[in-house]
């Protein structure tokens, strides 16, 4: 089956040798695909860009754990999120266009006259998306492992060196083509494997009620993890920190008119409501039925165990699919960071040095890859503890540049650092757990911090001038 | 006249977001795991209707609220 595999990526870089042709070799064409992303286009990056290795992999994982609940904290709070599209995503994609922006932090940056801030807000973003761009390709190993009886490592390496092909061959418009066809390939692919595994089960009803006579806990929220405030927790979570992961943020810059925001945002919970659910039930479905699993590859054996050959191999390669869409994405949000953001473009030119930047981190990525190998930590737990908490703790500076005038330069730059200190505080179990997730904790200090510090700023700022 | 229904549109989606935010919080479900409904617990159907009706209330809010 590694016919299939090499099939599947060798489409992949025709699509992105298209997409080269296509398009102009410009900063804006490389980099934005000329803006001009229609409501089907960007519907399908955004939606593959966002559904990663944890919709395939973790989230089955954390069901068979905690059970049904898992769908509601990732649902309710992701089906929400679109609200940002017109809080930030409206007002970005305008001043966008209005001043060529084209990276998150060159918004705040220059809305705020901050080029320290520009810097802080680019170093949070890369060191919060660079682990979770390695979460990807450590998925990939594991996938590329069960297909081919491969070394995982070898797969994530693979997967790496393709994903810096195509990324660096089309840019923004090869991300958002293959998105499309990795969306069509991981939504149906899901779909799919629910249906066969709930027909192998006897039916949905059948294969639920199982569950239920075996491992009753799976159903009810009560004396669980999901405590009422941690249900709310994830809900501001996902609406505040999802926007701030740079390779969802630049999508706004690439929609045509606001006309594919609005239809983006509006099919997003359409595609949530029964597309979450499926990891879910697969993942309750296994631990009724007594099976066991190593880590995050409760779907892989369930797949395995209760479908046939040709649906297991789509499986696998609409999570393949999952998890490049996110992984390319994120590799050229970074790379475009560096190149814009440090404007370190002048001695190849804007795009030949992102090409640069773009090997560069794919050999990174393939050096964290073998570290995350072997410490084996939980995608759940890194990538909620370490990205969405660091990421989130931007949000209301972001928000402050586009909507309040007397958001001060030097509060943001202090609510940032106060915020992520709370991060790594948390992290460390240097704080006392306050029955929330520490995201949210942080969330709190950061806008609290930036509103105090922002009104006082002014104030300060003369005592210092007149003494 | 106009500004005020303009004012009056941005309530009412402003109470919607809110009432959405609410609803998703179902207390009265918290402890319960039965009735099940297609092989779920009823929660899970109440779940994934409020999901289809954030769904409902962005085309409403793009029909009607946000203008280009």
């Amino acid at each position: 089956m590694l016919v299939l595999v090499i099939v599947y990526l060798i489409v992949l870089l025709i699509l992105s040798l298209l997409a080269e042709k296509m398009g102009k070799r410009d900063s804006e064409g490389y980099f934005l695909a000329g803006r001009s992303f229609g409501p089907i286009l960007l519907f399908f990056t955004m939606a593959a860009t966002n559904f990663s290795a944890f919709f395939f992999l973790g989230f089955a994982d954390a069901a068979y754990t905690y059970g049904f609940g898992e769908y509601g904290v990732m649902a309710l709070g992701t089906a929400l999120m679109p609200i940002m599209f017109y809080v930030i995503g409206r007002k970005a994609w305008k001043l966008g266009k209005e001043k060529g922006y084209t990276t998150a932090p060159e918004l705040v940056g220059k809305e705020m006259k901050s080029r320290g801030l520009r810097i802080l807000v680019m170093s949070v973003m890369i060191v919060f998306t660079l682990p979770y761009l390695a979460v990807q390709a450590v998925g990939a190993g594991y996938i590329i492992s069960a297909l081919s009886g491969t070394d995982a490592f070898i797969g994530a390496v693979i997967v790496s060196i393709v994903i810096g092909l195509y990324v660096s061959m089309g840019g923004m418009r090869a991300s958002g083509w293959t998105d499309v066809l990795q969306g069509v390939l991981m939504f149906s692919a899901m779909l799919i494997a629910g249906i066969f595994i709930a027909g192998a089960l006897g039916g949905f009803s059948a294969a639920g009620e199982s569950t239920y006579r075996s491992n009753p806990e799976l159903f009810t929220r009560a004396g669980s993890f999901f405590t009422p405030s941690i249900w709310l927790s994830f809900m501001v979570l996902w609406i505040f920190a999802d926007p701030m992961f740079p390779q969802m943020f630049s999508r706004f810059y690439t929609a045509k008119s606001e006309k594919s925001l609005k239809w983006t945002m509006t099919l997003y919970p359409f595609l949530i409501a029964f597309l979450f659910l499926i990891p879910v039930l697969i993942g309750v479905w296994a631990k009724g039925l007594g099976i066991s699993a190593p880590k995050n590859q409760v779907m892989i054996v369930m797949v395995q165990n209760y479908t046939p050959p040709w649906v297991f191999y789509l499986v696998m390669l609409g999570a393949l699919s999952a998890l490049m869409s996110t992984a390319d994405s994120q590799l050229f949000a970074v790379s475009t960071m560096f190149v814009r953001d440090l404007n370190i473009g002048k001695r190849f030119g804007e795009v030949g040095t992102s090409v640069l930047v773009t090997w560069a981190i794919v050999a990174g990525t393939i050096a964290y890859s073998a570290y995350f190998f072997g410490s084996k930590a939980d995608i759940m737990g890194f990538l909620v503890k370490n990205a969405f908490s660091g990421l989130v703790v931007l949000a209301p500076v972001f928000l402050g540049a586009l909507y309040w005038k007397g958001t001060g330069r030097l509060s943001a730059i202090a609510s940032i650092l106060i915020g992520e200190s709370y991060v790594v505080l948390a992290g460390m179990k240097k704080v006392p757990n306050l029955g929330v997730l520490d995201g949210i904790v942080a969330l709190v200090i950061t806008a609290v911090s930036l509103i105090l510090l922002s009104l006082a700023e002014p104030r300060l700022t003369d005592v210092f001038e007149k003494s | 006249m106009t500004e005020l229904s303009e004012k009056r549109k941005r309530m009412i989606f402003a109470g919607g977001l809110v009432l959405l935010v609410a609803l998703s919080m179902d207390f009265w479900n918290w402890t319960s795991a039965v009735p099940l409904v297609l092989g779920m617990p009823f929660w899970v159907i109440w779940n994934i209707l409020i999901v289809l009706a954030t769904g409902f209330y962005f085309l409403m809010f793009s029909l009607y609220l946000w203008r280009n």
